[in-house]
């Protein structure tokens, strides 16, 4: 700012020294006619109303007006039109630079969402598969234990029932010898008969008698 | 309806003003008057008065509006700027914008002094308020007059009288004017009065009836660019510069366009003599420019004047306004022509002259 400043002020003043020079001269040659009318009388000039005075005074304003509007006017208005210049240039620029880098962002942005989605969509695929292997590991597992506990109950079963038929076995043959020696050692007629397999069957207890 | 009663009335206006309002008769004169005399000074013209007002006017506004700049335009300062601009652009679109830069404050000035004095010119203060005198072409009559002294300013205003009463003076009595029944004599030249000198008294207006005002209004206030003296001053200026710029830019070498002594010395006497009078002639247009500058823009100014001071005596309403809207575009156009043409010499001033490319 203030380099600026000083770089104007020897413009300013050279513009003013060169006014000057431009006015004495302009003087000078105002002298000119003056001296022709001095001289002469020149009946045609001095008619129209060309006279020294008015000149001096015409030049003067002009000058006045030449050095007053060039320092508090164009020079101002120059450069504000200059820095606005500037400055238009440099937003629109910067707009610019603006657009392209939006559209850039937005390519990258499409791309990256675009590599996501593919990644989702192999992700998705992956993970679908390794649902499906899971749920046929768990039914085969589920089956086969399964499988397993019906193989142990029925073995279970058999084994229950083996007993129950040894058992059965054993005693029915204890009852029938029992009986047996019941008949041989009585003589017995028929309702005898079957009075002493009753009392076999209700002393041998069967049900109970195992289980204790 | 609406069309047809604008119509009539502005035909109304138009015959009142014929048949009832009789403006002044102008009387034209070439010369600005002297209406004041100031110590040191000496005679002050009108026309040197209202420059000054248009010097102040335009100083005025430099100040107050190259204050108030700013990157973002606004109200008044804004609209300045903005034609400022606009003549900016077209100074650069002519002289490209290194030398429009330069010579933009020398070609600004001159339109907008020009312009604005133009526009000064039409407001009705001109030719109007002034001092009054006798009419040296009527010193053969008297005329009564009622003037009275406004004390605002000290400005004397003179009131035109739409019917003088005019007197045939005896043979020897001096001219006089009787204000509010004092009479006042005038010896015909006054020493304030720039008018043509008298005639001999003579009895060509005897028995003329004379309608009007006899005397002699020297106004106060008249349009700058009316004076010879003021054209000139810009002219000599607009010269003087161009020639600056010229010498400035290509040095000597600028002088060698009106002294081109350079094929006599090789020894082409033909051409050498002809290229010397073309460099005399150079020179010769070179200075008509000031005088063709300087009539130009006076002529211009000054039969608008006429013109208008004519159009208000015939016809005071209305038809009078076209007239004014005309010298509204004929004081730009001038303002135009002025710097656009001192612009166009500088430019060729500055260009590199033909024969160098040789």
């Amino acid at each position: 700012m203030k380099s600026e400043k000083n770089r104007e002020r020897p413009n300013s003043v050279v513009g003013f020294c060169r006014y000057f020079l431009v006015a004495l001269t302009a003087f000078a040659l105002a002298a000119v006619p003056t001296m022709v009318v001095a001289a002469e009388e020149v009946e045609g000039i001095s008619k129209l109303g060309i006279n020294i005075p008015g000149l001096i005074a015409q030049l003067v304003n002009f000058l006045i007006l030449l050095v007053v509007l060039k320092i508090f006017l164009w020079g101002p208005i120059l450069k504000v039109l200059d820095e606005r210049k500037r400055r238009i240039e440099e937003g629109l620029n910067r707009a610019e630079q603006a657009a392209s880098d939006a559209l850039a962002t937005e390519e990258e942005a499409k791309k990256v969402i675009e590599q996501a989605r593919a990644e989702a969509r192999a992700q998705n695929l992956r993970s679908q598969e390794a649902a499906a292997k899971l749920r046929e590991e768990l039914e085969e597992k589920a089956r086969q234990e399964a499988n397993q506990i019906i193989e142990r109950a029925r073995e279970e079963i058999r084994l229950e029932k083996e007993q129950v038929v040894q058992q059965l076995q054993s005693q029915f043959a204890d009852l029938t010898i029992h009986a047996a020696e019941r008949v041989i050692s009585q003589s017995i007629d028929k309702s005898a008969h079957q009075r002493l397999i009753d009392e076999v069957l209700t002393e041998s207890n069967f049900g109970q008698d195992k289980e204790n | 309806m609406r069309a047809a009663i604008i119509a009539v009335s502005l035909l109304l206006l138009v015959g009142i003003g014929v048949f009832f309002v009789g403006g002044a008769s102008p009387a034209i004169i070439v010369a600005p008057e002297k209406v004041f005399h100031w110590p040191v000074i000496g005679g002050v013209t009108n026309t040197m008065f209202t420059s000054w007002f248009v010097v102040i006017f335009l100083v005025v506004l430099a100040f107050s509006v190259g204050r108030r700049l700013s990157l973002v335009p606004s109200g008044f300062s804004g609209a300045v700027e903005a034609a400022v601009e606009a003549f900016y652009n077209i100074v650069v679109q002519v002289a490209g914008e290194k030398n429009g830069r330069r010579f933009f404050p020398l070609a600004a000035t001159i339109f907008f002094f020009i312009l604005t004095s133009n526009y000064f010119g039409l407001l009705p203060i001109n030719n109007v308020i002034g001092l009054t005198e006798v009419n040296p072409g009527f010193a053969d009559k008297h005329v009564a007059m009622s003037q009275s002294e406004i004390p605002i300013v000290g400005l004397n205003v003179a009131y035109i009288p739409t019917t003088p009463d005019s007197v045939d003076l005896a043979a020897g009595e001096k001219a006089y004017i009787e204000y509010n029944g004092e009479r006042e004599y005038k010896t015909p030249k006054d020493d304030h009065s720039n008018t043509a000198p008298v005639k001999e008294a003579s009895h060509s207006h005897e028995g003329e009836t004379i309608t009007g005002f006899n005397g002699l209004i020297a106004p106060y206030f008249r349009s700058v660019m009316t004076d010879v003296n003021a054209p000139l001053a810009i002219a000599i200026f607009s010269f003087l510069f161009v020639e600056f710029w010229g010498l400035q830019t290509l040095g000597v070498s600028y002088l060698s366009k009106f002294f081109s002594f350079g094929k006599l010395l090789k020894g082409d006497i033909l051409g050498g003599i002809i290229d010397v009078f073309v460099g005399l002639l150079e020179f010769v247009s070179e200075l008509s420019r000031m005088v063709s500058f300087t009539f130009r823009l006076f002529g211009n100014i000054f039969a608008g004047e006429v013109l208008l001071l004519m159009m208000t005596f015939l016809v005071p309403f209305v038809l009078v306004d076209v007239f004014y809207a005309l010298e509204l575009f004929v004081g730009l156009i001038q303002a135009f022509v002025f710097a656009m043409l001192t612009l166009v010499f500088a430019v060729t001033a500055v260009s590199h002259h033909g024969d160098e490319a040789h």
